[in-house]
């Protein structure tokens, strides 16, 4: 159920971005749903089944930005697998630890999506983008995370999925 | 005397229609006779009148501020509906004359060179915040293939930068991997105006690399002699195999030139407005794939 579960959020999540994150731009900084949902599911149900989420949605952002298809997916799964370790090793089943764990992997991916695209040859300004773009991006999903929270805790009701930590 | 008493009414009436049959005689031959007639009777009825009509409306005031007060309210929510309506209308309207004149200028250009454009409509823009792309509902069925250059009657807004069926995705001009040749329309037009053909006046034509930096336009590799001030407009100069030769990119704001370095660089402010991008225009020459060149030089 819960795989369905991703396929229905990951399709949500995709919707919202292309039609609703242009409106939510605050000086040019769109909201990452795909990332956020991604990191939010990762971080509360701890399930391998992410990484392929994390895959997908990272292929699907790679699509409608850059074009080289696995930039954005090979951060994403990274960021995944970052996430899932730093989870297991010190989660704490609260809304504060969520919204910084969600924050601090958001700078994480910003700064492993910025490496492998130097490696694909875009001349990435590490220091601007990483204060202009990475970093409110990070404040951004910080402020979105207790939504996403709620969001996925009405989902884990629905479903009746145990978060493991829980 | 019996008889005068007796029939001493119609005898007063018969007087009284003389004297008005006198008088319009008289009114009759000459209109301003007996004016003073007149002013008597003005001055004699006009405190009637006054108090008759001051009565009256406060009556008539009476009636429609109280009595017919009962369904003012019904009739005042009804009037805010109209107003409202009228007011969605106008705003309608407004809209749509808006867009009929931009359709109005597009359709105009369509017809302009270079030929072959094929319009789409933006339906979405990048993902993530690094890149500056858009995303078109016409791909490869209406002729669209990859590299193909998208312009605006303004000026260039970018290149295909992949495309499937039904859609494709733009990559604007402002997007940091974008780069392309230009060169700078004053200079250039002036050396053409000399006349003289020299060699050296030639090939020293003021070009440049133009990138962009993700929010505007960085114009590199122009030659430190070259005459380039702020306001020059800045064109394709058709060298890459992209673009075709003479579409606006912008206008030059700033030049930065340091002695100790070969090539000046100046700032372009873009000539088109990326955030109000509704619609763009491909220019679909043939269906060769974009790494060959569509367009040749001058």
């Amino acid at each position: 159920m819960t795989r369905l579960a991703y396929v229905g959020v990951g399709l949500a999540m995709l919707w919202l971005q292309v039609s609703l994150a242009p409106y939510l731009a605050i000086g040019g900084i769109k909201p990452n749903f795909l990332l956020l949902s991604v990191l939010v599911l990762q971080v509360r149900w701890l399930d391998p089944w992410a990484f392929l989420f994390a895959a997908v949605a990272g292929l699907a952002v790679d699509t409608f930005s850059h074009g080289m298809l696995g930039a954005y997916a090979a951060s994403y799964v990274a960021t995944a697998v970052l996430g899932r370790r730093l989870a297991l090793m010190i989660y704490e089943n609260s809304r504060p630890f969520t919204v910084l764990l969600v924050a601090g992997l958001t700078v994480l991916e910003g700064l492993i999506a910025l490496a492998v695209l130097n490696l694909l040859d875009e001349q990435v300004p590490w220091f601007t983008w990483l204060f202009t773009r990475v970093l409110p991006q990070a404040a951004y999903h910080a402020l979105l995370c207790p939504f996403a929270l709620w969001g996925v805790e009405r989902l884990e009701r629905l479903l009746k999925v145990v978060p493991p930590r829980s | 005397m019996e008889l005068l008493k007796r029939y001493r009414i119609y005898i007063s009436l018969f007087v009284v229609l003389l004297a008005l049959i006198g008088v319009l005689n008289a009114r009759a031959s000459d209109p301003t006779r007996l004016r003073v007639v007149d002013e008597v009777l003005q001055a004699i009825v006009y405190p009637f009148e006054v108090s008759f009509h001051k009565v009256s409306g406060g009556i008539s005031a009476l009636f429609s501020r109280y009595v017919y007060l009962v369904n003012l309210k019904q009739e005042n929510e009804q009037l805010k509906l109209q107003v409202q309506a009228l007011q969605e209308q106008v705003n309608h309207d407004i809209n749509s004359a808006i867009q009929f004149d931009v359709l109005r200028e597009q359709l105009q250009f369509m017809e302009e060179p270079p030929e072959g454009k094929v319009f789409a409509e933006v339906i979405g823009e990048s993902l993530d915040n690094l890149h500056q792309v858009l995303l078109i509902n016409k791909g490869s069925l209406a002729g669209i293939r990859r590299n193909f250059p998208v312009i605006l009657r303004e000026g260039v807004v970018g290149r295909i930068q992949s495309v499937t069926a039904l859609q494709a995705v733009v990559q604007l001009m402002v997007d940091r991997r974008h780069r392309f040749p230009v060169l700078v329309e004053r200079s250039r037009e002036k050396m053409t105006g000399r006349g003289d053909g020299s060699g050296i006046e030639m090939l020293a034509q003021d070009r440049g690399i133009v990138y962009g930096t993700g929010q505007e336009l960085r114009m590199t590799r122009i030659r430190m002699l070259a005459d380039v001030q702020p306001g020059d407009r800045v064109i394709t100069s058709g060298l890459g195999g992209v673009f075709p030769k003479g579409l606006l990119v912008g206008t030059v704001t700033k030049i930065s030139r340091e002695r100790h370095e070969l090539f000046q660089t100046a700032e372009i402010r873009p000539a088109v407005d990326f955030r109000k991008i509704e619609g763009v225009f491909v220019v679909v020459k043939d269906r060769t794939d974009g790494s060959h060149p569509l367009f040749s030089g001058p």
